[in-house]
Protein backbone atom coordinates (compact mmCIF):
# COMPACT_ATOMS: atom_id res chain seq x y z
CA UNK A 1 0.00 0.00 0.00
CA UNK A 2 1.31 3.51 -0.41
CA UNK A 3 2.22 4.27 3.43
CA UNK A 4 3.46 1.30 3.60
CA UNK A 5 6.26 2.00 0.44
CA UNK A 6 6.55 5.68 2.09
CA UNK A 7 7.87 3.94 5.37
CA UNK A 8 10.30 1.41 3.32
CA UNK A 9 11.94 4.71 1.06
CA UNK A 10 12.08 6.92 4.50
CA UNK A 11 13.61 3.82 6.12
CA UNK A 12 15.99 3.46 3.46
CA UNK A 13 16.83 7.43 2.54
CA UNK A 14 17.57 7.22 6.69
CA UNK A 15 20.00 4.54 6.39
CA UNK A 16 21.85 6.14 3.25
CA UNK A 17 22.12 9.44 5.61
CA UNK A 18 23.67 7.35 8.24
CA UNK A 19 26.85 7.90 6.60
CA UNK A 20 30.24 7.89 7.67
CA UNK A 21 31.44 10.49 10.51
CA UNK A 22 32.88 13.48 9.38
CA UNK A 23 35.11 15.42 11.23
CA UNK A 24 34.33 18.98 11.93
CA UNK A 25 36.88 21.63 10.69
CA UNK A 26 37.81 23.68 13.43
CA UNK A 27 38.62 27.41 13.58
CA UNK A 28 37.16 30.75 11.75
CA UNK A 29 36.10 30.26 8.22
CA UNK A 30 35.35 32.86 5.69
CA UNK A 31 32.78 32.41 3.35
CA UNK A 32 33.51 33.71 -0.64
CA UNK A 33 31.59 34.81 -3.62
CA UNK A 34 33.95 34.07 -6.71
CA UNK A 35 32.80 34.23 -9.90
CA UNK A 36 33.57 30.85 -11.79
CA UNK A 37 33.17 30.33 -15.73
CA UNK A 38 30.43 33.11 -15.33
CA UNK A 39 28.30 31.54 -12.31
CA UNK A 40 28.60 32.67 -9.05
CA UNK A 41 29.98 30.10 -6.61
CA UNK A 42 30.31 29.83 -2.87
CA UNK A 43 33.48 29.20 -1.53
CA UNK A 44 34.41 29.00 2.51
CA UNK A 45 38.10 29.55 3.32
CA UNK A 46 39.15 27.93 6.68
CA UNK A 47 41.67 29.02 8.88
CA UNK A 48 45.05 27.08 8.63
CA UNK A 49 48.20 26.19 10.33
CA UNK A 50 50.27 29.46 9.92
CA UNK A 51 54.09 29.06 8.75
CA UNK A 52 56.92 28.03 11.11
CA UNK A 53 60.09 27.44 11.81
CA UNK A 54 61.97 25.10 14.55
CA UNK A 55 64.99 23.10 15.12
CA UNK A 56 64.11 19.30 15.91
CA UNK A 57 66.04 16.89 18.23
CA UNK A 58 68.44 15.93 15.22
CA UNK A 59 69.57 19.59 14.74
CA UNK A 60 67.65 20.12 11.73
CA UNK A 61 65.85 23.16 10.83
CA UNK A 62 61.96 22.09 10.34
CA UNK A 63 59.16 24.04 8.96
CA UNK A 64 55.74 23.48 7.24
CA UNK A 65 57.62 21.51 4.57
CA UNK A 66 57.58 18.46 6.97
CA UNK A 67 53.97 18.79 7.73
CA UNK A 68 53.31 19.65 3.66
CA UNK A 69 50.71 17.34 2.12
CA UNK A 70 50.60 14.97 5.62
CA UNK A 71 48.11 14.48 8.50
CA UNK A 72 49.40 14.90 11.57
CA UNK A 73 48.87 15.02 15.00
CA UNK A 74 50.43 18.35 17.30
CA UNK A 75 51.03 18.66 21.35
CA UNK A 76 52.87 21.13 23.57
CA UNK A 77 54.75 19.76 26.55
CA UNK A 78 58.23 20.05 28.03
CA UNK A 79 60.31 17.14 29.17
CA UNK A 80 60.41 17.89 33.25
CA UNK A 81 56.80 17.84 33.37
CA UNK A 82 55.49 15.83 36.62
CA UNK A 83 51.77 15.69 35.43
CA UNK A 84 50.00 15.57 32.43
CA UNK A 85 53.18 15.04 30.20
CA UNK A 86 54.16 11.78 31.06
CA UNK A 87 50.72 10.66 30.13
CA UNK A 88 50.05 12.25 26.72
CA UNK A 89 53.06 10.80 25.31
CA UNK A 90 52.22 7.55 26.55
CA UNK A 91 49.35 8.04 24.60
CA UNK A 92 50.37 9.68 21.99
CA UNK A 93 53.21 6.53 21.92
CA UNK A 94 49.99 4.13 21.34
CA UNK A 95 48.94 6.17 18.62
CA UNK A 96 52.67 6.63 17.10
CA UNK A 97 52.86 2.61 16.50
CA UNK A 98 49.70 2.91 15.23
CA UNK A 99 51.05 4.24 12.17
CA UNK A 100 54.71 3.86 12.44
CA UNK A 101 55.87 3.82 8.90
CA UNK A 102 53.09 5.51 7.49
CA UNK A 103 54.90 8.04 5.43
CA UNK A 104 51.39 10.63 5.57
CA UNK A 105 51.46 10.50 9.53
CA UNK A 106 53.91 12.62 11.24
CA UNK A 107 54.04 13.80 14.73
CA UNK A 108 54.88 17.13 15.89
CA UNK A 109 55.67 17.50 19.92
CA UNK A 110 56.55 21.53 20.37
CA UNK A 111 58.21 22.29 23.74
CA UNK A 112 57.11 25.01 25.49
CA UNK A 113 60.09 25.33 27.98
CA UNK A 114 62.93 25.73 25.16
CA UNK A 115 65.61 27.09 27.27
CA UNK A 116 65.76 23.76 29.69
CA UNK A 117 64.68 21.45 26.46
CA UNK A 118 67.77 21.91 24.04
CA UNK A 119 68.12 19.80 20.86
CA UNK A 120 70.35 17.55 22.96
CA UNK A 121 67.94 17.15 25.70
CA UNK A 122 64.99 16.29 23.10
CA UNK A 123 67.29 14.15 21.09
CA UNK A 124 67.84 11.33 24.32
CA UNK A 125 64.40 12.03 25.29
CA UNK A 126 62.98 10.63 21.45
CA UNK A 127 65.34 8.19 21.73
CA UNK A 128 64.58 6.64 25.30
CA UNK A 129 60.75 7.09 24.37
CA UNK A 130 61.89 5.04 21.16
CA UNK A 131 60.98 6.97 18.22
CA UNK A 132 61.88 7.73 14.87
CA UNK A 133 62.75 11.51 14.29
CA UNK A 134 62.25 11.01 10.77
CA UNK A 135 58.26 10.53 11.58
CA UNK A 136 57.78 12.29 15.19
CA UNK A 137 59.57 15.99 15.76
CA UNK A 138 60.21 17.15 19.05
CA UNK A 139 60.65 20.81 18.10
CA UNK A 140 62.23 23.58 20.04
CA UNK A 141 63.35 27.17 19.02
CA UNK A 142 62.01 30.67 19.76
CA UNK A 143 59.69 30.93 22.82
CA UNK A 144 57.58 34.07 21.52
CA UNK A 145 57.37 31.81 18.16
CA UNK A 146 56.58 28.53 20.14
CA UNK A 147 54.24 30.28 22.17
CA UNK A 148 51.92 32.26 19.67
CA UNK A 149 52.05 28.98 17.61
CA UNK A 150 50.53 27.00 20.13
CA UNK A 151 47.57 29.85 20.78
CA UNK A 152 47.19 31.07 17.20
CA UNK A 153 47.73 27.98 15.21
CA UNK A 154 46.65 25.21 17.56
CA UNK A 155 44.13 26.74 19.94
CA UNK A 156 46.06 25.13 22.64
CA UNK A 157 47.36 27.34 26.01
CA UNK A 158 50.87 27.19 27.31
CA UNK A 159 51.65 29.75 29.96
CA UNK A 160 54.53 30.11 32.94
CA UNK A 161 52.74 29.52 36.17
CA UNK A 162 55.22 29.30 38.96
CA UNK A 163 52.77 27.71 41.56
CA UNK A 164 51.99 24.76 39.00
CA UNK A 165 54.20 21.62 39.17
CA UNK A 166 57.01 22.26 36.67
CA UNK A 167 56.33 25.69 36.51
CA UNK A 168 54.32 25.54 33.42
CA UNK A 169 50.50 25.25 32.94
CA UNK A 170 49.04 23.89 29.50
CA UNK A 171 46.69 22.27 27.71
CA UNK A 172 47.34 18.63 27.48
CA UNK A 173 45.53 18.70 24.11
CA UNK A 174 46.34 16.48 21.22
CA UNK A 175 45.81 18.48 18.15
CA UNK A 176 44.82 16.64 15.13
CA UNK A 177 45.67 18.61 11.34
CA UNK A 178 44.56 17.48 7.97
CA UNK A 179 46.76 17.50 4.38
CA UNK A 180 45.64 21.17 3.99
CA UNK A 181 46.69 22.32 7.20
CA UNK A 182 43.24 22.67 9.34
CA UNK A 183 42.28 21.53 12.67
CA UNK A 184 40.05 18.80 12.65
CA UNK A 185 40.26 18.00 16.44
CA UNK A 186 41.29 18.62 19.24
CA UNK A 187 41.51 15.34 21.91
CA UNK A 188 42.60 15.19 25.96
CA UNK A 189 46.06 13.99 25.49
CA UNK A 190 45.93 12.65 29.17
CA UNK A 191 42.79 10.47 28.11
CA UNK A 192 43.51 6.27 27.11
CA UNK A 193 40.02 6.67 25.62
CA UNK A 194 40.12 9.60 23.18
CA UNK A 195 43.62 8.53 22.06
CA UNK A 196 41.76 5.31 20.63
CA UNK A 197 38.60 8.00 19.31
CA UNK A 198 41.85 10.14 17.70
CA UNK A 199 43.38 6.83 15.89
CA UNK A 200 40.07 6.39 14.38
CA UNK A 201 39.51 9.83 13.23
CA UNK A 202 42.88 9.69 11.51
CA UNK A 203 42.01 6.49 9.79
CA UNK A 204 39.16 8.28 8.44
CA UNK A 205 41.22 11.47 7.67
CA UNK A 206 43.56 8.91 5.94
CA UNK A 207 40.38 7.72 3.83
CA UNK A 208 38.74 11.28 3.34
CA UNK A 209 38.14 13.07 -0.03
CA UNK A 210 37.91 16.87 -0.15
CA UNK B 1 23.64 -11.22 88.34
CA UNK B 2 22.83 -13.29 85.11
CA UNK B 3 21.78 -10.20 83.00
CA UNK B 4 24.70 -7.96 84.07
CA UNK B 5 27.43 -10.61 83.58
CA UNK B 6 25.59 -11.08 79.80
CA UNK B 7 25.74 -7.52 79.32
CA UNK B 8 29.54 -7.73 80.68
CA UNK B 9 30.27 -9.99 78.21
CA UNK B 10 28.86 -8.40 75.05
CA UNK B 11 30.53 -5.38 75.67
CA UNK B 12 34.11 -7.57 76.16
CA UNK B 13 33.58 -9.08 73.01
CA UNK B 14 32.39 -5.93 71.48
CA UNK B 15 35.70 -4.41 72.63
CA UNK B 16 37.94 -6.70 71.87
CA UNK B 17 36.16 -7.55 68.47
CA UNK B 18 36.46 -3.60 67.56
CA UNK B 19 40.22 -4.20 69.01
CA UNK B 20 41.12 -6.93 65.69
CA UNK B 21 38.55 -4.94 63.71
CA UNK B 22 41.22 -2.07 64.11
CA UNK B 23 44.27 -3.97 63.39
CA UNK B 24 42.92 -5.67 60.49
CA UNK B 25 41.35 -2.29 59.17
CA UNK B 26 44.49 -0.40 59.48
CA UNK B 27 46.33 -2.99 57.15
CA UNK B 28 43.34 -2.44 55.11
CA UNK B 29 43.59 1.07 54.81
CA UNK B 30 47.26 1.16 53.85
CA UNK B 31 47.19 -0.36 51.11
CA UNK B 32 43.63 1.71 50.13
CA UNK B 33 45.58 4.51 50.66
CA UNK B 34 48.42 3.69 49.21
CA UNK B 35 46.45 2.81 46.16
CA UNK B 36 45.06 6.03 45.60
CA UNK B 37 47.71 8.08 46.67
CA UNK B 38 49.76 6.43 43.91
CA UNK B 39 47.31 7.12 41.64
CA UNK B 40 47.27 10.66 42.51
CA UNK B 41 51.47 11.61 42.76
CA UNK B 42 53.20 8.49 40.82
CA UNK B 43 50.80 6.78 37.95
CA UNK B 44 51.45 10.21 35.33
CA UNK B 45 54.71 8.57 35.14
CA UNK B 46 54.64 4.55 36.65
CA UNK B 47 50.96 3.86 35.01
CA UNK B 48 48.45 2.53 37.29
CA UNK B 49 49.67 -0.62 36.77
CA UNK B 50 53.41 0.34 37.63
CA UNK B 51 55.16 -0.70 34.25
CA UNK B 52 56.44 2.40 33.39
CA UNK B 53 57.15 4.09 30.24
CA UNK B 54 59.75 3.16 27.16
CA UNK B 55 62.80 4.43 28.50
CA UNK B 56 61.54 7.46 30.17
CA UNK B 57 60.26 5.98 33.36
CA UNK B 58 61.00 2.84 35.12
CA UNK B 59 58.68 0.17 35.95
CA UNK B 60 57.85 -0.56 39.51
CA UNK B 61 56.46 -3.79 39.03
CA UNK B 62 58.81 -6.93 39.54
CA UNK B 63 61.44 -4.26 39.68
CA UNK B 64 65.12 -5.45 40.54
CA UNK B 65 65.88 -2.46 42.54
CA UNK B 66 63.21 -2.70 44.13
CA UNK B 67 63.62 -5.68 45.44
CA UNK B 68 67.79 -5.03 46.55
CA UNK B 69 66.72 -1.65 47.72
CA UNK B 70 63.31 -2.36 49.54
CA UNK B 71 64.15 0.59 52.71
CA UNK B 72 65.35 3.26 49.29
CA UNK B 73 62.03 3.69 48.15
CA UNK B 74 61.09 5.91 51.22
CA UNK B 75 63.76 8.44 50.34
CA UNK B 76 63.45 8.13 46.65
CA UNK B 77 59.98 9.21 46.91
CA UNK B 78 60.56 12.44 49.70
CA UNK B 79 63.73 13.56 47.74
CA UNK B 80 63.30 12.54 44.26
CA UNK B 81 65.96 10.89 42.13
CA UNK B 82 68.80 12.07 39.96
CA UNK B 83 71.21 10.31 37.49
CA UNK B 84 71.48 7.05 36.08
CA UNK B 85 69.32 4.16 37.54
CA UNK B 86 69.20 0.47 35.99
CA UNK B 87 66.25 -1.41 36.88
CA UNK B 88 65.80 -4.72 35.37
CA UNK B 89 68.60 -4.12 33.21
CA UNK B 90 67.47 -1.27 31.23
CA UNK B 91 69.27 2.73 32.25
CA UNK B 92 66.97 5.19 33.19
CA UNK B 93 68.21 9.37 33.61
CA UNK B 94 65.03 11.23 33.63
CA UNK B 95 64.81 12.91 37.25
CA UNK B 96 62.09 12.09 39.37
CA UNK B 97 61.14 15.05 41.39
CA UNK B 98 60.88 15.56 45.02
CA UNK B 99 57.57 15.05 46.70
CA UNK B 100 57.57 17.77 49.40
CA UNK B 101 53.67 17.89 49.92
CA UNK B 102 53.60 14.39 50.71
CA UNK B 103 53.65 13.59 54.28
CA UNK B 104 56.05 10.92 55.79
CA UNK B 105 52.76 8.55 56.28
CA UNK B 106 52.01 8.97 53.59
CA UNK B 107 55.12 8.59 51.66
CA UNK B 108 55.30 4.94 53.79
CA UNK B 109 51.79 3.91 52.46
CA UNK B 110 52.83 4.13 48.83
CA UNK B 111 55.72 2.99 49.53
CA UNK B 112 54.18 0.07 51.07
CA UNK B 113 51.70 -0.26 48.23
CA UNK B 114 54.80 -0.43 45.81
CA UNK B 115 55.86 -3.51 47.54
CA UNK B 116 53.44 -5.58 48.43
CA UNK B 117 51.31 -4.65 45.10
CA UNK B 118 54.13 -4.34 42.16
CA UNK B 119 56.74 -6.63 44.08
CA UNK B 120 54.82 -9.28 46.04
CA UNK B 121 56.82 -8.32 49.22
CA UNK B 122 54.95 -10.18 52.38
CA UNK B 123 53.63 -7.79 54.48
CA UNK B 124 55.35 -9.49 57.73
CA UNK B 125 58.86 -8.67 55.81
CA UNK B 126 57.79 -5.28 55.27
CA UNK B 127 57.11 -4.54 59.30
CA UNK B 128 60.52 -6.34 59.96
CA UNK B 129 61.76 -3.81 57.51
CA UNK B 130 60.10 -0.91 59.17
Amino acid sequence: MKSNSFLLILALLLVVSCGKKQLPILGERVVVIKIVDGKEVVDTIYQTVPDFSLINQDSSIVTQQVINDKIYIADFFFVTCPTICPRMKKNMLTIYNAFKGNSNIVFLSHTIDPEHDSVAVLRDFAKRLGVESKQWHFLTGNRDSIYELASNGYYATALPDSTEPGGYVHSGGLILIDKYRRVRGIYDGTNEKEATILISDIDLLLNEKK
Amino acid sequence: MKKNSFLVFIIAVIAFSSCLDNKFNNATINLASGYQLYEKNCSNCHQTDGTGLAQLYPPLVNSDFIKNNPTAIDSIIKYGQKGPITVNGIEYNMAMPSSHKLSDFEIKQIASYVLIKFNKLDSLVLNQLN
